[in-house]
């Protein structure tokens, strides 16, 4: 099975749109959009504070504590995760699964740390991905503002042995832009991940989503704009991806 | 009369989630902390996410074994969410070997893992929605009412139960190419390796069966 999900990406307690993670667009209420897409049949929703790394703030978690009272499936928060503390308390908000980025971009190890208290299931990875003028990609952080030094691939293959149960790949340039996933990003990282990808950044159309669910290694893809715009229902998506052939868990009627 | 769910908690595993989900279906739900406060249930739910040692290390060390094996001695009812469900069979070779509960005979073992995906998963963890098929004996068919056969379900494993009794495994879940214990029944106890809290509303039914029938 591929797996739906929706993004949400927050500041100050409300839903925004970004492009290549910058350009804030407000949306609405984050609390009704949620109940929406999980009504809708989301596989899964992705919480992401925009501006908690920045400002070391962990606003998410009032938001994250009423998902939990009403949307039944797997909820992942990212955004100002410090420490195995911010981890912890995330977690008792009604938190499944944690997307670090800066955190361990600058101490790798706090994945295993965290990995061993919470269980690798409740590890995910989260990779802001730029591409460089060689045609690799470096990993960025504080949503997609600074460079990390690190190769992408190196990086995820590295995460990988650190005990993590899941990554997360956004790709910056392609985010917000509803022209499609970076493909070679997602087939180079398919290739190297041992545990479950996430494709972020991109999603425009089903056509998009095809193309994106194809790459071999690929197991999930976010959707934001054409969900938070109306453009698209959950069951548009998933009836598009079933008629092309991937395999989707259907609504129950 | 509404019947008291107490939900263990020894500090590893989404008790929230669990909770909420139950106070969704309109239960009357309590998280305990000490084993004493077992007591005074009629249903006990086991939630668990994470490694199999480190989550008997806690049970061990909070002195929850004995308090379930004595609220066991009355048959009344027990729900093992995930690793809490693993929890209950004789041992697990996750990390080396482990003891469990020993309150199912059977063992947890690791999924097969393949590179061509056709006699084994690709990647593990196994994060993902699988159909889930009950047997079809009346306390798997209690379980699962109104659920439909095929009906998806959220996994989150490595490790998997191998019921010793075949007749403990009351249903199965298709994990791509391999077949895996998606739950079982045995008497009062009952355990399932997917979220129900987590598998949306056809999750908040099988609660809810559980609740009425067990």
């Amino acid at each position: 099975m591929k797996r739906v999900i929706a993004r949400i990406d927050i500041k100050n307690n409300t839903l925004i749109k970004t492009v290549q993670l910058e350009g804030l667009r407000i949306v609405g209420d984050p609390k009704e959009r949620m109940l929406v897409y999980y009504e809708q049949g989301a596989d899964e929703l992705l919480y992401m504070d925009i501006v908690a790394s920045l400002y070391g703030r962990n606003g998410l978690f009032d938001l994250i504590d009423i998902a939990s009272q009403n949307c039944f499936v797997p909820l992942t928060v990212g955004g100002g995760i410090r420490s195995l503390e911010d981890a912890k308390k995330a977690m008792m908000a009604g938190a499944d699964k944690l997307a670090i980025n800066t955190a361990a971009i600058s101490k790798p190890k706090i994945l295993s740390e965290l990995a061993n208290v919470l269980g690798s299931q409740a590890i995910v990875l989260s990779v802001e991905a730029q591409q460089m003028a060689d045609g690799g990609w470096q990993a960025f952080y504080d949503n997609g503002r600074e460079p990390s030094g690190r190769d992408v691939l190196a990086w995820v293959e590295e995460a990988c042995s650190l005990g993590i149960g899941e990554i997360l790949v956004t790709s910056i340039a392609k985010e917000g832009m509803n022209k499609g996933f970076d493909l070679d990003l997602l087939q180079a990282i398919g290739k190297v991940a041992t545990v479950p990808v996430i494709a972020s950044g991109g999603y425009g159309n089903s056509t998009h989503g095809i193309e994106c669910l194809s790459v071999e290694g690929i197991d999930a893809m976010t959707v934001a704009g054409a969900l938070h715009f109306d453009r698209q229902t959950i069951p548009e998506i998933k009836s598009d991806l079933l008629n092309a052939g991937i395999p989707v868990r259907e609504n129950a009627p | 009369m509404s019947r008291n769910v107490k939900i263990i908690n020894c500090g590893i595993g989404n008790i929230k989630s669990t909770h909420m989900a139950f106070e969704a279906i309109g239960s009357s739900v309590e998280v305990i902390y000490a084993p004493n406060q077992i007591n005074h249930a009629d249903m006990l739910i086991l939630p668990g996410v994470g490694a199999f040692s480190r989550y008997m290390e806690a049970m061990v060390s909070q002195g929850w074994v004995d308090a379930i094996r004595e609220y066991l001695i009355l048959e009344r009812p027990i729900l093992g969410i995930c690793v809490g469900m693993q929890s209950m069979f004789d041992e697990s070779y996750e990390r080396g070997t482990t003891s469990g509960l020993e309150i199912l005979p059977g063992k947890i073992t690791k999924m097969p893992q393949s590179a061509d995906a056709t006699s084994g998963l690709r990647k593990l963890p196994f994060v993902n929605w699988s159909p889930v098929t009950a047997e079809d004996t009346v306390s798997a068919q209690n379980l699962f009412s109104d659920i439909a056969d095929g009906t998806f379900f959220y996994f989150v494993h490595s490790m998997m139960a191998v019921p010793q009794k075949k007749h403990v495994q009351c249903a199965s879940a298709q994990h791509d190419s391999i077949s895996v214990c998606a739950a079982v029944v045995d008497g009062h106890i009952y355990g399932t390796q997917f979220h129900p809290e987590k598998s949306g509303p056809d999750g908040l039914r099988l609660l809810k069966n559980f609740i009425s029938n067990a």
